[in-house]
């Protein structure tokens, strides 16, 4: 392993066209508690300074001191985080959609793709929190006024930090806060030297988060398999005819739970709206429509599902019963003996 | 780095702070201080975040609104989709299930506990904490030091100093218990809704989430370790806040505005609702939280229709083309009652981004929402005091609301939590107040999670009648129809939220949310009304010790963040109309400091 | 790319319109009504009640998982 640093500064600018819902959603996290990084809890990292406008105790030009110093290189390895949408300040003007502080000299907004254009090159390493960070999301809807996309529509994707680490996506709309928090911290390991390159699929997503689909790891997916499917919400059964997308979304939500294993999508009731996805949301509208192919392999799968629900019953109906046995009546009848071998 | 020189008598410097931090979304307050009378004289408040949803969701399908505008704010998503929620199962024509009702009552109940707590002891506490006193108010901490804090026995903290050292962000007490009751609460609204901020079980017709015995269970056992620290947050607010009074006297005076309250409502009656505008007016008053308007201490009504048709957009200072002579949508409503043009059903939004004008204007991407008076003709700039303030004074007053676990008393609201780990059963009562101001607004915060732990209560009892009767609807079924309207209205965190919805050929024609941020942070408009801002932040004495060489602007900070602005919409306010005399950096206090 | 200025903004050739993402007429939705007789487990009465039975949350013998008490309530899982 490369040679570590000791210190890193995260630098958290929600001021992307964003909701603030996924530095929302990082205060929610317990594995680990953002408290517990930055407190230093957690052995074998960097110590870590923290510096996210919703937490901040700093105000004003107090709290943006550290990102001027970060633009003329004064202040160490550092983790530039996103939020939110970046927006396309190409097409309106004197305007501006999105803006982080003011310039000193001239009193106007400094717009946040100008923060990235100078931050981002110096940055350890680059990541975008939230699918409108990482793929434009809301916001970038057809229709859309502003023109906005992801980190990497606006860095190019093959984008490397000074570290050659790509950009970094942790989609969610928001952020699943735990998923967050471990990609966080396989950063900070590989800052410190202990960790290879984090693994990265074709979307930038980490490889052990999102390599599966929200099916794989829904635990409706048993009534699919038996071809049992809710017609409406009022159900607890599978909800592919009725809008859910799990079958071909990339999201470990129903296998994780949202909090502490607590709730999630599908797996509570909640159609998947694909969420994490480059396509999100304009390929899932309307979100209450049937899926197409939910019709082509629910009818597919509708005999062999009748026939094996058909025989679990039976083997169900074995399982359900004791053996002959358990009784209470005056002679052991166990095949107790001995001498068997 | 030092500030300029000390300002002479009547100077006035000029103060900014750009980002305002512990908010959420994007808001730069610009000041202008005498500091020889120390007095703030002037203020504007300006927001450059801009995302356009009231133009994208046009020619949308309105079964996707609630999934859209949940992602309007990232902290209270939820209060947006279940507004939404509200105005499309009235144009659709829906009568949800009771057990639905009290799914989406336990919901927003977790959420008012999860963000209140969160705001107040996470982020605003922060402006109260040991570390900042010292900075700010050397010698209010000597006195700290010396008061015992009346209800110790409650809370465990001797003295006011104790409390805040436990606010210090990250290695206080309080403040980590804090951030784990954030989570609990969280989990709680997970088991309603799905997921947090932005719900996955909430449909229009009702939600997913299954009903089982164990789904209400899993929440009351979290309920009942949340409502042990709710029974010591509100006497530990209350001893913080009592001794600031006592130990500066004026403080009142500080965030002091005119009481002009507007509160549109939470929790519906599922024995009452069916989301038809003709009897929402009946409904509307039947909620657990009652809707209505309070101005100079008077409540001037309760009634969601007249509400509703008071509503009017004003351009102040904003970078929008006007719609007046664009298409009218709505013309009358339901009941026959003609609908303005400047009602949000007819707004039209086209941005016109430009270059900031701090001096002239415009300069920022907020409208003017205002509640036309017809009684006296004023367009009255209401606000919402934060959110948990309007909410009180109006049930207060309106004296509708009856439980055994919330009851108004026409000058007053008695809460009453029951036994818990550490403590009995307890009645707290949250009186009407003499003032509108900043101190008010944030004592509010903390007797609101009480309402919200307390309504939970009843609304557990009530899911638990449904489950006990077999009765586990949760959804009913609906057709979108080619031409309709609907409007929801509902409490966000920070006070009132109307979406109203405009549906042609089946696809949204129009869609404008007003969520409580542009209400409360709104400009001085057409007509010269004066913003809610304006009347809190202009005029407002200052008690913080330092100078201008190393001010923080702490009490003008604790004002802006008593009104929990929270700005992803758009926000923008200008106070009044001065010269610049002096342009001075903002301030630059020491080191950037740890941690967070 | 051709571009003009169309109500204060800078456009171009559009890759979408406004009302793509919406509903085409004929896909099934999960709001219809009359949906209900056909999932399993859950009946209207007249009066607009819902009776459910075990066979909302199985498909393996469900009425052996019914509660064998007439007065108990239906609950069946999630």
């Amino acid at each position: 392993m490369a040679n570590g640093v000791e210190e890193v500064s995260i630098l958290w600018i929600s001021e992307g066209m964003s909701c603030d819902g996924d530095t929302v959603s990082m205060t929610a996290a317990s594995q680990p508690s953002i408290e517990e990084v930055v407190l230093g809890l957690v052995p074998g990292i960097p110590k870590v300074r923290l510096y996210n406008k919703v937490l901040a105790y700093e105000t004003g030009e107090d709290y943006l001191q550290v990102f001027r110093k970060a633009a003329n290189d004064e202040i160490g390895p550092f983790v530039l985080v996103i939020e939110g949408s970046i927006p396309n300040e190409k097409i309106n003007g004197d305007g501006y959609w999105t803006s982080f502080g003011n310039d000193p000299e001239t009193g106007q907004p400094i717009t946040l793709n100008e923060w990235i254009d100078v931050l981002a090159p110096k940055a350890w390493a680059v990541v975008a929190a939230g699918t409108c960070a990482a793929y434009g999301g809301i916001h970038a809807m057809a229709g859309n006024p502003t023109g906005c996309m992801g980190l990497a529509d606006y860095l190019g994707w093959d984008f490397r930090s000074r570290a050659g680490i790509p950009i970094v996506n942790v989609p969610g709309c928001p952020i699943q806060p735990d998923n967050f928090m471990e990609t966080l911290l396989w950063l900070l390991y590989q800052a410190a030297g202990r960790n290879p390159m984090i693994p990265l699929d074709d979307q930038l997503r980490p490889t052990w988060l999102f390599g599966k689909t929200v099916h794989e790891g829904c635990d409706r997916a048993g009534y699919y398999e038996q071809s049992d499917f809710a017609e409406d919400y009022n159900s607890p059964k599978c909800q592919v005819k009725i809008g859910c997308w799990g079958p071909v979304v990339n999201c470990n939500v129903p296998k994780r739970g949202w909090m502490s294993g607590i709730g999630g999508c599908p797996n509570v009731g909640g159609i998947c709206i694909a969420c994490t996805m480059p396509g999100f949301p304009d390929r899932f509208m309307p979100f209450m429509d049937q899926p197409p192919g939910a019709m082509f392999s629910a009818a597919l799968g509708k005999p062999y599902g009748v026939l094996v629900r058909a025989l679990r019953g039976l083997t169900n109906r074995t399982a359900n019963k004791e053996p002959k046995w358990h009784h209470n009546r005056d002679a052991l009848t166990s095949g107790y003996d001995p001498y068997a071998h | 780095m030092a500030m300029a020189s000390s300002a002479g008598p009547g100077e006035l410097v000029e103060m900014s702070w750009d980002p305002v931090t512990r908010i959420v979304g994007n808001l730069g307050i610009h000041t202008k201080i005498d500091f020889a009378n120390r007095r703030v004289v002037e203020c504007k408040a300006t927001s450059s975040v801009f995302r356009g949803y009231s133009v994208f969701m046009r020619g949308k399908d309105p079964r996707d609104a609630h999934f859209i505008t949940s992602r309007i704010c990232g902290i209270c998503g939820d209060n947006h989709a279940t507004c939404s929620v509200y105005a499309q199962n009235m144009a659709y024509g829906i009568k949800t299930p009771v057990m639905a009702e009290w799914i989406y009552n336990l919901g927003e109940a977790a959420e008012y506990m999860f963000d209140h707590s969160l705001f107040q002891d996470n982020l605003v506490f922060v402006d109260f904490c040991e570390r900042m006193v010292r900075e700010t108010n050397p010698s209010l901490w000597a006195k700290a030091e010396k008061t015992e804090a009346k209800h110790a026995d409650i809370h465990g903290f001797r003295t006011i100093a104790d409390i805040m050292r436990a606010f210090n962000p990250f290695t206080g007490e309080y403040y980590k218990a804090a951030l784990e009751m954030s989570r609990l609460t969280r989990e709680m609204f997970c088991l309603m809704e799905g997921r947090h901020v932005h719900p996955s079980t909430l449909y229009p017709g009702g939600v997913g989430t299954v009903a089982t015995p164990q789904v209400f269970t899993d929440y009351l056992s979290r309920l009942l370790r949340f409502a042990d620290f709710a029974k010591k947050a509100i006497p530990l607010n209350d001893d913080v806040f009592d001794f600031f009074y006592e130990a500066m006297p004026g403080y009142e005076e500080v965030g002091r505005r005119r009481i002009l309250l507007g509160c549109w409502g939470a929790f519906q009656d599922p024995e009452v609702v069916d989301y038809r505008y003709e009897t929402m007016s009946e409904w509307g008053r039947r909620m657990f939280v009652t809707p209505g308007i309070v101005v100079d201490g008077e409540l001037v009504t309760t009634d969601l229709v007249e509400i509703n048709l008071g509503m009017r957009i004003l351009l102040g200072n904003s970078y929008y083309d006007d719609w007046q002579n664009g298409q009218v949508f709505v013309s009358h409503d339901p009941l026959g009652n003609p609908v303005d043009p400047r009602h949000p059903w007819n707004q039209t939004t086209i941005p016109k981004p430009q270059r900031r004008d701090l001096e002239k204007g415009p300069y920022s991407w907020v409208m003017s929402p205002r509640w036309y008076d017809e009684r006296t003709g004023e367009y009255l700039a209401l606000d919402t005091g934060g959110g948990p303030l309007a909410r009180l004074w109006v049930t207060a007053l309106a004296n509708l609301v009856d439980t055994p676990f919330v009851k108004a008393t026409g000058k007053s609201v008695r809460i009453c939590l029951p036994k818990t780990a550490t403590l009995p059963e307890m009645e707290f009562e949250w009186k009407v107040p003499p003032w509108s101001n900043t101190i008010e607004r944030d004592r509010a915060r903390a007797y609101f999670i009480g309402y919200a732990t307390a309504m939970a209560f009843y609304f557990v009892e009530r899911a638990m009648d449904c489950i006990r009767r077999g009765d586990v609807r949760t959804f009913q079924d609906f057709e979108v129809p080619d031409e309709a309207i609907g409007v929801g209205f509902h409490e966000a965190v920070r006070g009132v939220l109307s979406h109203h919805l405009v549906i042609q050929k089946g696809r949204i024609a129009n869609y404008h949310p007003y969520p409580p941020t542009p209400w409360n942070a709104s400009p001085r408009d057409v007509f010269g009304t004066p913003g809610p801002y304006e009347d809190a932040v202009q005029g407002l004495p200052l008690f913080e010790e330092n100078g201008p060489e190393n001010f923080k602007g702490i009490d003008i900070m604790r004002t802006v963040r008593s009104f929990d602005p929270c700005l992803p919409c758009g926000v923008h306010m200008f106070l009044g109309n001065g010269k610049t005399l002096r342009r001075t950096h903002s301030p630059l206090l020491g080191q950037v400091g740890e941690g967070a | 790319m051709r571009k003009k200025t169309l109500f204060n903004l800078r456009v171009g050739r559009p890759h979408t319109s406004p009302t793509k993402p919406s509903h085409v007429p004929g896909v099934p939705m999960g709001n219809d009504p009359g949906r209900y007789p056909r999932t399993a487990g859950m009946r209207r009465t007249g009066d607009g009640r819902l009776l459910v039975n075990a066979r909302r949350s199985t498909g393996i013998n469900a009425r052996r998982r019914n509660p064998i008490d007439p007065n108990s309530p239906h609950l069946s899982p999630p």
